[in-house]
């Protein structure tokens, strides 16, 4: 179990501050919502949270998962898990050959991966979609799959930006108890980037509503 | 790191040609030599040549392209349509001005078919079909060529601009289906196409490949007599030769402007008057138009030349007015077949080396800018430099250049300067397919885990092959097609199956021409075939696949 830990955050775009200070610590198993408008920059702060930040912005502060400072860290080292809004599957490989790509090499011997893969499937209501083709399955099933192969990956944290907001409105709901069921269940400290306030309540965790500067082109 | 790749771009597709560009001008900034130009007496003649073939069969290539594709839109027929193009635009200007002066000159297929039966005549006329004083067939040869590769770049653009909805909206309002195209898609097209357009122009009028075969010869069109006079021994003819490739960049500059400005202006008014009008029923139906008609003869022209290199190419004695060969030889394959083997493998280790290193830089550059739209634009507009300005405003230059770099005649200097045209057509291609894929797997890769390596190759890479290949098959075409530059380049000592044809077409020997123009079209056709055969058997069954 693992927690993180912002302090101090900012992100600027030339001498204009975007966003923060934000300082926050994220507890095992809870859910910090940042709401906002868009164009807040909501998602530069995943970006950066990630390691991802584009040049054009600059940023201070520091994330640290446990007492460990990632600041510096390259994006596959971090151990953070992180869903879009789009389920960004790849689409040339099968659903299977997407999960095995999240799956770490330790943990489950390498005979048994396929095994492992196709009891996570069938964990998650899945059984037998390994072969398909991500593009035949509907929005909710390829959402579950995204879940999927960012849990495979043993994340210590997990970063949400907007992830069900391309969904029809009963798949958003069963989705979105599928995921924050996850990470209760898995103690995932998770950074929720929303600006739907029936995903900030679902989350029943702590929300911090930003302001910006407005639009950024 | 991210800059080494868009250096090595810079260096190998933008440096020789603006240090050949200044070689150029250099070499034409002498006051006799201008003297010496504009005293030419044939010069006003050849430049109004020039700038009429250019114009006009851009004009009408442009206009038979457009209705092309409205037509193959409102019939849901692109398919057929890209196929129907993809032969003329494979097979390079030379094979398919060949091909023409085959079918059209007095002793051609066309005349055969119909003597003597419906024109009496025993013996080929004393007509000048091609190599007209008017250039009515350069005119047609530049058309024919030029209608295919506007189509597919039109073709392209349709995948930028939402045509569908557009059209439904505009039947919607009751709008026939080619008006609505007209006021709504085609202007859209058109913005997307005015690079390709500006390129179709400059070589209309500047080119030396299909002038040499179809042109008139007294005097030639301008390009063709600043062409002679490079090759003359003579120094004084070749500082001539300097200013008037000069002479041709500011015609050049100009004509494109002027074409623009009428566009913009004359063009548009009009349009905006007709689409802004209300005119609903009939108001634009081409399925009786003679433009229609028109873009399929222009089309069905290029495979027939096609056919008449293949005909001629294994004819042996064959006697006015018989439409076939008395007999079949493969003399004009077997005599020179050393020469041809030569040719051939200078033509595809060239091509292929250039298609594999413009691939290569290309796919780094764009992977370096794949979030700089603004950095990629730019680095565009360099690249495509040398479509858009006459090829011998910088090869003139280019040659002192490669001859102090010691690479004059070499293979490597042909490679260098196909590159300078093969790179833009690869960049075309595959840095708007990077920029297309979404910047969120390289996100979602590597906090799964992977680095930066992996996640190109294995997450990247993939989502790119089918880009790939079309890019290697253009790339190869293209290069495949350069006449200029390995002329300049290869100063006679790298000879291809391209510059082997326009000797043997200015020799005179028809056979050995058409045997050559075969092989033109044959190569790029064959990387074709493998191209998007292997592109149909990935990723068969993945339906997200980027196309």
């Amino acid at each position: 179990m693992s927690s993180l830990t912002l302090k101090g955050v900012s992100l600027r775009v030339g001498d204009k501050t975007l966003l923060g200070p934000l300082d926050a610590k994220i507890q095992p198993g809870e859910i910090l919502s940042i709401a906002g408008r868009s164009g807040t920059g909501k998602s530069s702060l995943l970006a950066y949270l990630c390691g991802v930040l584009p040049p054009a912005f600059t940023a201070s502060g520091q994330v640290l998962i446990d007492d460990q400072d990632i600041t510096a860290w390259p994006p596959e080292r971090r151990g953070l898990g992180i869903l879009f809004q789009d389920d960004l599957l790849f689409p040339h490989l099968s659903v299977e050959g997407n999960l095995a790509f999240g799956l770490r090499r330790s943990g489950v011997p390498a005979g048994k991966r396929s095994e492992a893969i196709a009891a996570a499937l069938a964990s998650f209501g899945l059984g037998g979609f390994g072969p398909r083709d991500p593009a035949t399955l509907s929005g909710g099933q390829r959402a579950r799959v995204a879940l999927l192969r960012t849990l495979l990956s043993e994340p210590k944290a997990l970063l949400l930006d907007e992830p069900f907001a391309h969904l029809d409105d009963d798949t958003r709901m069963s989705i979105r108890t599928v995921v924050f069921d996850e990470v209760k269940r898995r103690q995932l400290p998770t950074l929720l980037v929303t600006h739907d306030a029936e995903d900030v309540a679902a989350a029943q965790g702590p929300v911090i509503r930003l302001e910006g500067l407005g639009a950024i082109p | 790191m991210k800059g080494l790749p868009i250096a090595l771009l810079l260096f190998v597709g933008v440096g020789p040609v603006v240090a050949g560009f200044m070689g150029t001008v250099l070499g034409g900034l002498s006051a006799s030599a201008w003297h010496e130009l504009l005293l030419e007496p044939g010069l006003p003649i050849a430049a109004l040549l020039a700038i009429g073939t250019g114009v006009v069969s851009t004009l009408i290539a442009l206009t038979l392209a457009h209705v092309a594709v409205a037509v193959a839109f409102s019939r849901l027929r692109h398919t057929t349509l890209r196929l129907a193009a993809l032969p003329t635009l494979a097979t390079p200007h030379v094979a398919i001005a060949i091909g023409l002066v085959l079918l059209l000159s007095p002793s051609g297929l066309v005349l055969r078919a119909l003597s003597p039966w419906a024109t009496g005549f025993e013996q080929p006329p004393d007509w000048a079909t091609v190599q007209d004083s008017l250039g009515l067939a350069l005119t047609l040869g530049l058309i024919v060529k030029e209608v295919p590769f506007l189509i597919l770049v039109l073709l392209g653009a349709l995948s930028q601009v939402p045509a569908s909805r557009l059209v439904t909206q505009g039947r919607v309002l009751g709008y026939g289906v080619f008006k609505t195209w007209f006021v709504a898609v085609a202007p859209l097209l058109q913005r997307q196409a005015r690079f390709a357009t500006a390129a179709v122009l400059v070589f209309g009028l500047t080119n030396v490949e299909m002038s040499l075969a179809l042109g008139p010869t007294t005097p030639p069109t301008l390009s063709l007599l600043v062409w002679s006079w490079f090759t003359d021994a003579n120094l004084a003819t070749q500082s001539k030769a300097y200013a008037g490739a000069l002479l041709l960049l500011l015609i050049s500059v100009a004509v494109v402007g002027l074409v623009a400005g009428m566009a913009t202006s004359v063009v548009r008014q009009r349009w905006q008057a007709w689409a802004t009008n209300g005119d609903r029923v009939p108001s634009l139906n081409l399925d009786g138009m003679a433009a229609r008609n028109a873009s399929r003869v222009a089309l069905g022209l290029g495979g027939a030349a096609l056919g008449a290199l293949l005909i001629r190419s294994v004819g042996g004695t064959w006697r006015f007015p018989s439409v076939w060969p008395a007999q079949l030889s493969i003399a004009a394959w077997t005599q020179g077949i050393s020469d041809m083997q030569r040719a051939v493998t200078a033509s595809v280790t060239v091509g292929l080396a250039a298609t594999v290193i413009a691939i290569g830089i290309v796919l780094a550059v764009a992977e370096a800018l794949h979030d700089s739209p603004l950095a990629r634009r730019r680095l565009a507009v360099l690249l495509f430099i040398p479509l858009v300005i006459p090829q011998m405003a910088f090869l003139f230059g280019m040659q002192t250049m490669l001859l102090r770099l010691h690479l004059d005649g070499t293979w490597c200097g042909v490679l260098w300067s196909h590159l300078l045209f093969v790179l833009p057509y690869a960049w075309v291609v595959l840095a708007e397919a990077r920029a297309q894929l979404s910047p969120g797997y390289r996100i979602v890769s590597r906090t799964l885990g992977a680095g930066p390596v992996t996640t190109w190759v294995r997450i990247l890479l993939p989502q790119l092959l089918r880009s790939i290949l079309i890019a290697a098959g253009l790339c190869f075409a293209v290069s495949m097609a350069l006449y200029l530059p390995t002329q300049f380049a290869g100063g006679g000592r790298i000879v291809t199956v391209t510059t082997e044809a326009a000797v043997a077409m200015s020799s005179g020997d028809l056979r050995s021409a058409a045997s050559y123009g075969v092989m033109q079209a044959l190569l790029p056709l064959a990387v074709f075939a493998v191209t998007a055969g292997v592109s149909r058997r990935l990723f068969t069954h993945r339906q997200g696949m980027p196309t």
